[in-house]
Order: C-alpha cells, then sequence, then structure tokens
C-alpha cells in the first residue's frame, strides 16, 4: 500500500504576524518542504551546540540525527519526523499567536520581493519563513550558538535581546533601545538585497513601548507557558 | 547624571540576580562535582557581570555582596577553565565558518556571522572579570599554580581565535555585521575604559572589510569590461545599442522568480552586443537551473553569439568546477560546455542562432555546481564580423 508522502509538510490556522490585528487577523498556513526539512534536521539537528534534545522526544531526535539524510517518509524516520515536526508545530503556534516575530520585505537585486518572517520560538530557536503570494514556506530553524549554551528557560530572552541589538537602534543620549523607524532600510551586499518595512510584531512582546519610531525598549517581563517538552504525548499522523 | 539615563539597557543586572540565585541553588555537593550545570551557571554569572563592566552598569551593593561570595579564587579558575574551553569549541566553529556560511539559507548566513560576534563580546565580558580577579589575586601574592596555567589557554585560545577570524575570508563574512546597526550599538554602549580600545571587531576593521567588498561587487558589476570578453574586443565603443532580450532567472522545483528586464548594458566593443546580461545568487548545495528567456525575434543584428557566464563568491566554493548544459528547443542535444572553475563562454553557431530564434529565444541554462554569485551574458555579433 502505498503512503503519502509527509511532505510538502503544512501547519495551517497560523495567525499572520504581518496582519495589522495579529494575532486576530486572517489565520494562515506555512508549509515545509522536504529539502528544508533535511537541512534543518542534517545542519542543525546534528549539531551538538542547539540544544534541540530539550524538546524534541529523544527517541526521534536520535532517529533523525542517525539518517540526517531521510527518507523521512519510511519507517522509522516517518515516525520520527511526525514526532518532531508536531513539536516544532507547537512551537510556531505559541509564537504567531502571541506573535514575536520580525517582520520585514526583502527586495533582491533581480527586482523580485517577497516578505520575510523571523520567529523567535518559545524554545529560544529563531525559524525564517518566506511569504509567498499563495503559499509560505518555512526555509530554516535554528539555535543561534551564544543562545544554545544558556540554561533552557533564559534562552528565549537572551535571543531577543540579541535580535533587539541586531535590528533596533541604541539612543546613546537615553542609553536605551528604540523602536526603528519605518523608512529604516537594510542594505546588505552579498547576494545583494534590501530589507524594508521591518517591524516588530508585536512592538509590546518584544518590549517596545509601542510600534512608534523611538519608542523606547525594555527587557520584558512576560514568559511563556511550559510547553510539551520531549516526553510530550506523541501526536497523531495529521500532517495533510 | 541625565534624569532620563537608563543605566540598564539590557537588563543584564536581572540576569546576574537570576544567575546568582541558580548559582545559590546548587547543592555544596554538586558544586564540588563540578557539574557542567554548574560550570554553565558560574560562566554566566561572570559573563553578565562582565557585560555590567563593559557597559558601565553600576552593581547595587547586595549584588555586590552576593558577587563577593561567589566569586571566590577556586570559583574564578572553574570559570576561566569554561571559558577556554569554549574559546576551543570557537576556533572549531571559526574553522569552518565559510563553509557554514555558505551552506545556509538566506537570513541564517548573516546569522551565522553575528552569532560569532555576539558570542566574542560574551567571551570578552567573561575574560574582563577573570582577569580582574586574576590581578588582584597576584596582588595579593596568592599562589599562581592553577590560575595561571588556565588564564595561559586562556589567552593563547584569544589569540587563536582572533588570528583565525582576522583572516581575510572569514573578515569579509564576518563584515555582514556591518550592515545591521549591531556594531554601532555596540560602540554605543561601551563605557571607559573599553571604548578607549576597543577590540578588533568594534574598532572600524569589520566596516573597512564591508566597504572592501562593496567595491568588489561594484567593480564586478561592469562585467563583462574588465574580463576576458571585453579584453577581446577592439577599442571599447560608448555607443549604446538597443537591449531587445530579456532574462528570466528561474530557480529550481518550484521558486519562481520574476521577470528582470535586461538594463541599457551593451556596449561591450565597436561591434559587440550584450543582448542580455543577468547576475543571480546561487544558494545551498542543489543544482540551479536558470532559464534565460531571450527575444531576438525583433531584430537582425545577431548573427552569431556566445552565453558567458561567470561565478564569484567564497573562494572555496568558487573553485568548483562548473559544467552548463544549454538547451535550446528544435535542437536535439543539448550543447555541454566544461566552464572551467570560475568562468567559461559556450558558443553558440548560426544554427543554433537559427533554432533559438525559431523557437521564441528560449534558452535552459543548467549550471552544476551551485553556491556563490553567477553571472549569465549573451553576446550577439554584427553582420559583418562572424567570429566572436
Amino acid at each position: 500500500m502505498a503512503i503519502d508522502s509527509l511532505f510538502p509538510y503544512l501547519w495551517d490556522q497560523l495567525p499572520d504576524p504581518a496582519a495589522a490585528n495579529s494575532p486576530n487577523g486572517p489565520g494562515t498556513s506555512v508549509e515545509l518542504l522536504e529539502r528544508h526539512w533535511r537541512k534543518i534536521v542534517r545542519k542543525h539537528f546534528t549539531r551538538r551546540s542547539e540544544p534541540w534534545r530539550d524538546f524534541i522526544p529523544a527517541t526521534a531526535l536520535n532517529a533523525l540525527k542517525a539518517s540526517p539524510y531521510g527518507p523521512f517518509d519510511a519507517e522509522p524516520l516517518r515516525q520520527a519526523t511526525i514526532a518532531a515536526l508536531a513539536r516544532l508545530g507547537e512551537e510556531f503556534a505559541a509564537c504567531l499567536k502571541k506573535p514575536l516575530a520580525i517582520v520585514y520585505w526583502r527586495l533582491q537585486a533581480d527586482g523580485k520581493r517577497n516578505r520575510c518572517w523571523l520567529l523567535l520560538l518559545p524554545c529560544g530557536a529563531r525559524a525564517v519563513v518566506w511569504v509567498g503570494q499563495k503559499k509560505n514556506s518555512l526555509r530554516t530553524c535554528y539555535f543561534s550558538g551564544a543562545v544554545g549554551v544558556k540554561p533552557k528557560g533564559v534562552r528565549w530572552r537572551a535571543a531577543l535581546r540579541q535580535l533587539v541589538q541586531e535590528y533596533a537602534f541604541h539612543d546613546d543620549t537615553t542609553n536605551e533601545f528604540v523602536y526603528p523607524a519605518a523608512t529604516y532600510r537594510l542594505e546588505i551586499q552579498e547576494p545583494p538585497e534590501q530589507r524594508f518595512g521591518i517591524r516588530f510584531a508585536t512592538a509590546q512582546n518584544w518590549g517596545f513601548e509601542n510600534a512608534a519610531a523611538g519608542s523606547r525598549w525594555r527587557p520584558p517581563h512576560w514568559n511563556w507557558p511550559e510547553l510539551g517538552g520531549p516526553d510530550a504525548p506523541k501526536p497523531a499522523d495529521s500532517s495533510r | 547624571m541625565n534624569p532620563s539615563h537608563n543605566p540598564d539597557p539590557l537588563g543584564y543586572l536581572d540576569e546576574l540576580r537570576e544567575s546568582l540565585d541558580s548559582l545559590g541553588r546548587f547543592p555544596r555537593a554538586k558544586q564540588l562535582d563540578l557539574s557542567t550545570e554548574f560550570q554553565g551557571t558560574a560562566y554566566g554569572v561572570v559573563s553578565s557581570l562582565g557585560f555590567c563592566r563593559l557597559y558601565g552598569i553600576d552593581v547595587p551593593a547586595d549584588l555586590a555582596t552576593q558577587i563577593g561570595q561567589a566569586l571566590s579564587p577556586d570559583m574564578v579558575v572553574t570559570v576561566a577553565r569554561v571559558l577556554a574551553g569554549v574559546l576551543t569549541t570557537a576556533i572549531d566553529d571559526a574553522e569552518s565558518l565559510p563553509s557554514r556560511f555558505d551552506d545556509a539559507e538566506p537570513i541564517e548566513d548573516q546569522s551565522i556571522c553575528t552569532d560569532f560576534l555576539h558570542k566574542m563580546m560574551e567571551f570578552w565580558a567573561a575574560f574582563v572579570v577573570i582577569d580582574d580577579e586574576y590581578q588582584s589575586h597576584l596582588c595579593e601574592g596568592g599562589p599562581l599554580g592553577e590560575f595561571s596555567a588556565t588564564m595561559d589557554r586562556v589567552l593563547e585560545g584569544f589569540q587563536a581565535l582572533d588570528d583565525l577570524l582576522q583572516q581575510d575570508e572569514r573578515l569579509r563574512l564576518l563584515s555582514v555585521a556591518a550592515e545591521i546597526p549591531l556594531l554601532e550599538n555596540w560602540r554605543r554602549m561601551l563605557a571607559a575604559p573599553f571604548n578607549e580600545s576597543p577590540p578588533w571587531w568594534l574598532d572600524g576593521t569589520l566596516e573597512a572589510a564591508a566597504q572592501a567588498t562593496a567595491r568588489e561587487i561594484l567593480s564586478e558589476d561592469a562585467y563583462p569590461f574588465r574580463s576576458g570578453v571585453a579584453a577581446q574586443s577592439s577599442t571599447p565603443c560608448q555607443k549604446s545599442f538597443p537591449v531587445f532580450g530579456k532574462v528570466l532567472a528561474e530557480y529550481t522545483d518550484r521558486e519562481t522568480y520574476a521577470t528582470a528586464a535586461a538594463s541599457n548594458y551593451n556596449a561591450i566593443g565597436r561591434e559587440r552586443v550584450a543582448l542580455a546580461r543577468q547576475a543571480f545568487p546561487l544558494e545551498g548545495d542543489e543544482d540551479v537551473q536558470v532559464k534565460l528567456d531571450l527575444d531576438l525575434l525583433h531584430t537582425s543584428v545577431p548573427v552569431a553569439a556566445e552565453i558567458s557566464v561567470s561565478k564569484s563568491g567564497p573562494a572555496d566554493k568558487v573553485g568548483q568546477y562548473v559544467r552548463c548544459e544549454l538547451s535550446i528547443p528544435g535542437l536535439s542535444e543539448p550543447l555541454v560546455a566544461e566552464l572551467g572553475t570560475t568562468a567559461g563562454k559556450v558558443w553558440l553557431t548560426e544554427t543554433e542562432l537559427k533554432a533559438l530564434r525559431e523557437h521564441q529565444g528560449s534558452i535552459g541554462l543548467i549550471l552544476l555546481t551551485a553556491d556563490g554569485t553567477c553571472r549569465a551574458v549573451l553576446l550577439g555579433r554584427h553582420a559583418n564580423e562572424r567570429t566572436i
């Protein structure tokens, strides 16, 4: 009997972090292609400094690390993939329901432009989603090395602080970080692209007073409710 | 002090307090075991305290008392040992930085580099505290022994890491940080005396590397004027020929990129014209298929043509051999060109050009071996110059 492929894997009914009234705006979905999943497994799950063991079931993680090139549709990797993607799905859902994302436009040298979400997951990992006209695609998901070595409970705060330092501005008259102006553009050289329309979604969740240019930042004091850990109940195969 | 001045812009005091509380919760027996968890927590205390010093954040008296109790010489040696270990790991990471950068997705590649700089800041912060304690230890006449040996390992680690990261290729990768506010933010926060002689990643070195990269990219944009193609031509002609090519770069699988009209960029020589030109990034480890959609029907100018492909990018990737397969509808066999390591040409005969015209000028160009930036140029020739 033929088995349906897990890919493209789809997480649906997620809030769109770029919507004006997020997380209450229209729902959207994020898909994951097999080649991107293979990269995540091969490059990140196998990397010692990335603490995936803290939230992906050990059996699943070990199976994936043992065969990082797949095939992910065949057992035993199929169940491992389902379990790992279900945990990642919980992380996405929690992140987008908050939301805790940086959204911006990328303009490439060939004139193509697309929207991008840089998500900060509750576990402290960053995820990159490219927004398409029809589909949104998860391109990668990874722990920054400087964050991965921190104790589990403080990783997301450390990652948040990194991102604020990378995308917000320090005002030395008040010695505090402030929200970037709407006109702010990043010029990336190689490959050449511009990033513009940079927004912290939502500003308050990130620790800004509001989304006005110059709005000051303070480390946020809220915390994530405990999500399912590595030993959370195994989900059913309901990917498609 | 300015009343609106925020004494702790990034919340390091809260982090320091939490780290100290965590450290205090370890049972004495576990502290003596020097478990990884305990060492990590102790390192966290020291690095948070180091950031307070780098950024001139005043530590309240109650916290200072707690720190004084926690930072015994033995504890500092333990943390110095942790720092020596993480420096060794960082050296391994620095070795693989170029390959990890090349293998990364867009945005992730930048994160790999900025992450390195975040780590460098953390190493520096931890070292500031460890070195202060070491100097105090020496002044008080404490025994050198293991403290001194560990400090030697730390300094050797810093030296090796600095040497590696300041090599040209890695410096250029790290210079992506100059394109975001990160480095300037750090400089603005640094307090005296640390802002008077900042480390290499904050002293303008990365900005200079970014500018050098920008200059190179700009000069590459002059392609093919500066390359071998231009060298073959006669006196450069300033006259612009009409551009009648358009290029559609279409990536593999489901990612379709928008059509980009060729710019008015075609005066290569007296008789040579660039019909179309496109640069496209090659990402990841997959072969890239590019479709060049050429509108040659509305001109009689070219009677022969060549496709010239060049490749640039990180040295270890550019050096990989490139093979190009060119398929023209109407021709049964694809043209295969061995492009060498960085550049090459595919010559189109009149028959092939005729086939190209008859089939709406569609060429499929498959580049085997990705990574880097690829530039494809279709060159045309006037009728009175039969060879290119």
